[in-house]
């Protein structure tokens, strides 16, 4: 919920919500409006001949839904599904039906919009998996003992369709 | 040459002779062979030249015997006298022919005498026919009878030549004889000459001959074996002369034989130099034994007389020996004493190791009492270790619970968080849910904190009980350990019961054997009396000792004189050694 208030030069300071996750040491966060539920009961029904970012699908509450390996798509190494291992779904703006499997769930955020920092786009890398967290990583965000990095959720289906 | 005088002297001198022998042979020989000329000579003589000259002169003989018969014939008129004639041709015409058939004819005779043969025959065949004629006075014609008148006139020209042919022949055959016998005179004074030549000749050679061969292979040897000799026996005696050989007929055996003789005689004489040498270094040898042989006679008085005096000492040892034997007899009074006192104190120590043993036996007692103790400690600890046990069960349990109540707390956090996305979908109407949701959220954050506290709390107690477990297990184990000792206490205790049995045993036998020692040095008393009483006695025999040795002193100065005799006749010896070798020395080997 983004909350409209005039700061003292005048201008909009919007305070935008993330909800964040850690995968690895990274500590990472998406935009709350993208996110439709968290879900920590993982039963997940494998699909073969499938790629191996795409871990399977989930029944919520009759609902089928696909579950990515966030993991994979930022390369980082395979990890087994353990207790704090949650499954975050979107909403339909983002994609239809699907999720994303993190390391574990860290508290939502409130930021300002001015400490948000954007990437440039001009920044190209020849490495393929960085071009990846290129396309994913859209800001950064320096919170008291950490620094976030927001994820745009948008990107997750486009970089599987490569 | 070397053969030659290598054989025996009476080889030589058979040689010598057969050179005599082969000289006289050898004329001998030449005067036979001329001998054989002169008899071939007269062989031939007889067989051709004699029938010959013998032959012609019948020829001629019988030739006259045939004119006179024709000549007869023709007086007479008579035919039986040609008849006749006609024999006496025949006997001339062999006589001739034999002449013809001697071989020993030269070429030249021989032409004549065939001329002479034909002529003879042609005119022996006319005269036939003629005289024949002449002979027959009746049938015969005037014409055939001048006809064989002139035919006869011309023969009687040939008759006379035949008849000095014949002649001729006749005389030449005989002085042929003539000059033949006076050849073969001539030969044989010549031959004798001859003979007489080489007989001289062969007598000088014989005699040159063997004077070469008995001179030299008989007569030089000898001279130099006799040469040789001379020098030996009249010289300076020099044994290294030798004969030389020359040759190996007796002569050389006779040298070789005595070299050898010689050589056997300078080996005696070297042997006896060396002998001699011997000799002289055996008796300065002697000399210096008989020299040294005096200072040890020295020698053997002064050490004889120390033995004297160090007998005179023994006595004096022997005497104190005595003494400090009594001494110990005093001193064995004492120990015998001493043994009695150690019977007593024995007697003290049995006594107090019965105590001993008293003791220990209630040690054994209390030992007991402490294992039972011991076991029941042992069995109180492992029931606390079960209640201990149990606790801890309890309070995992707890645990447990503890786990439902933080998984509680997580979902409800999820709750607080899913609550908080749809209160933002919401957007304005979602805000005081938002506010519910943050509500939730707190609460499930202090559930969980309490969750932790309990949780640890748990911990603790689980740790705590765990440590006093551990604490109750090592407290079994000194337990444990305790009754290990007490066991092994018991043991010692029972074996110190035992060493204490047997120490009293020991004391016992101490006591025997305390009372054997006692009767021992009883024994060792009497002992030692005695050796007093032989020290007495080996005193008096060291006297008679020093007596013995007075008189071995007298024997080494009797010795020293003996040995002053040796040393003078070493020296003798020892001159006559020298001597010995000068004469020696004279000879040259």
């Amino acid at each position: 919920m983004t909350t409209s208030e005039k700061n003292k030069n005048g201008k909009l300071n919007t305070k935008r919500q993330f909800c964040t996750f850690s995968i690895g040491r990274h500590y990472f966060g998406i935009d709350i409006l993208d996110i439709k539920e968290i879900v920590d009961i993982i039963e997940l029904t494998k699909i073969y001949h499938a790629p191996e970012e795409i871990l399977g699908f989930i029944n919520i509450r009759g609902h089928v839904h696909l579950i990515i390996d966030l993991r994979q798509l930022l390369s980082f190494e395979k990890k087994e599904i353990d207790e704090f291992s949650r499954i975050l779904l979107f909403t339909s703006s983002v994609g239809e039906s699907f999720g994303i499997l993190v390391d574990t769930i860290g508290h939502m955020v409130e930021v300002e919009e001015n400490l948000i920092e954007y990437r440039n786009h001009e920044d190209t890398k020849t490495n393929l998996s960085e071009k990846n967290f290129n396309t994913l990583e859209i800001a950064a965000c320096k919170l008291k003992d950490k620094l976030l990095i927001i994820l745009d959720s948008r990107q997750i289906l486009k970089l599987l369709k490569k | 040459m070397k053969n030659l005088m290598n054989i025996t002297i009476t080889k030589k001198i058979w040689l010598s002779l057969s050179v005599i022998i082969a000289g006289y042979m050898s004329s001998m020989l030449f005067s036979i062979s001329f001998g054989e000329k002169t008899i071939s000579r007269l062989d031939d003589i007889s067989e051709c030249l004699l029938p010959i000259t013998l032959s012609s002169q019948t020829a001629l003989i019988k030739y006259n015997e045939q004119i006179k018969m024709y000549n007869n014939a023709i007086m007479t008129g008579e035919v039986s006298l040609m008849a006749s004639a006609n024999e006496c041709a025949e006997l001339v015409q062999k006589s001739l022919q034999t002449i013809l058939s001697n071989q020993l004819i030269s070429e030249k005779n021989y032409r004549i005498i065939n001329q002479i043969n034909e002529k003879y025959l042609k005119f022996t065949q006319e005269a036939q026919a003629v005289y024949s004629i002449l002979c027959q006075d009746s049938g015969i014609s005037e014409e055939q009878m001048l006809e064989a008148s002139e035919k006869a006139k011309s023969l009687a020209k040939d008759k006379s030549a035949i008849e000095n042919s014949i002649k001729s022949l006749s005389t030449v055959l005989a002085e042929g004889l003539k000059n033949e016998f006076s050849d073969i005179v001539k030969c044989t004074h010549f031959s004798h000459l001859i003979s007489i030549c080489v007989f001289v000749f062969v007598v000088l050679a014989a005699i040159l001959l063997n004077h070469f061969i008995i001179s030299r292979f008989i007569k030089n040897p000898l001279n130099k074996t006799i040469s040789m000799l001379k020098d030996i026996a009249q010289g300076e005696g020099n044994l290294t002369a030798r004969i030389e050989i020359e040759n190996k007929d007796e002569i050389g055996e006779f040298a070789s034989w005595f070299n050898i003789f010689i050589l056997k005689l300078q080996d005696i004489i070297k042997n006896l130099t060396q002998n001699a040498k011997e000799l002289g270094q055996s008796s300065g040898h002697l000399t210096g034994y008989a020299k040294e042989m005096i200072l040890n006679m020295e020698n053997l008085t002064t050490t004889s007389k120390q033995v004297a005096s160090a007998t005179e000492q023994l006595t004096a040892n022997i005497n104190s020996m005595a003494i400090s034997s009594e001494e110990m007899s005093m001193n064995i009074n004492n120990i015998a004493e001493a043994s009695e006192d150690i019977a007593n104190n024995m007697n003290n120590a049995s006594a107090s190791t019965h105590d001993m043993t008293e003791s220990i036996k209630s040690i054994g007692v209390h030992i007991q009492n402490g294992q039972s103790i011991s076991t029941e400690a042992m069995t109180l600890s492992s029931e606390a270790t079960q209640n201990m046990n149990l606790l801890g069960r309890a309070a995992r349990e707890i645990g447990k619970v503890t786990d439902v109540i933080k998984r509680i707390s997580v979902q409800t956090n999820l709750l607080a968080l899913n609550a908080s996305i749809e209160a933002s979908t919401a957007g304005e109407a979602g805000r005081g849910f938002a506010v519910v949701a943050e509500k939730i959220k707190q609460f499930a954050s202090q559930s969980t904190q309490s969750a932790e506290n309990i949780a640890q709390k748990i911990n603790d107690v689980q740790s705590k009980t765990t440590n006093a477990v551990d604490v109750i297990e090592k407290v079994s184990h000194i337990i444990d350990k305790i009754s290990e000792s007490y066991t092994s206490i018991t043991m010692t205790i029972e074996k110190q019961i035992q060493t204490t049995s047997d120490l009293s045993l020991q004391i016992d036998e101490i006591n025997n054997r305390t009372n054997t020692i006692a009767s021992s040095i009883y024994e060792f008393a009497i002992a030692v009396n005695e050796v007093s009483k032989h020290s007495g006695d080996a005193a008096n025999k060291t006297n008679s000792f020093s007596e013995i040795i007075s008189t071995v002193q007298d024997a080494a100065e009797t010795s020293e004189f003996c040995a002053n005799n040796v040393q003078a006749s070493a020296t003798e010896l020892d001159e006559i050694a020298t001597k010995l070798n000068e004469i020696i020395n004279k000879f040259i080997v």
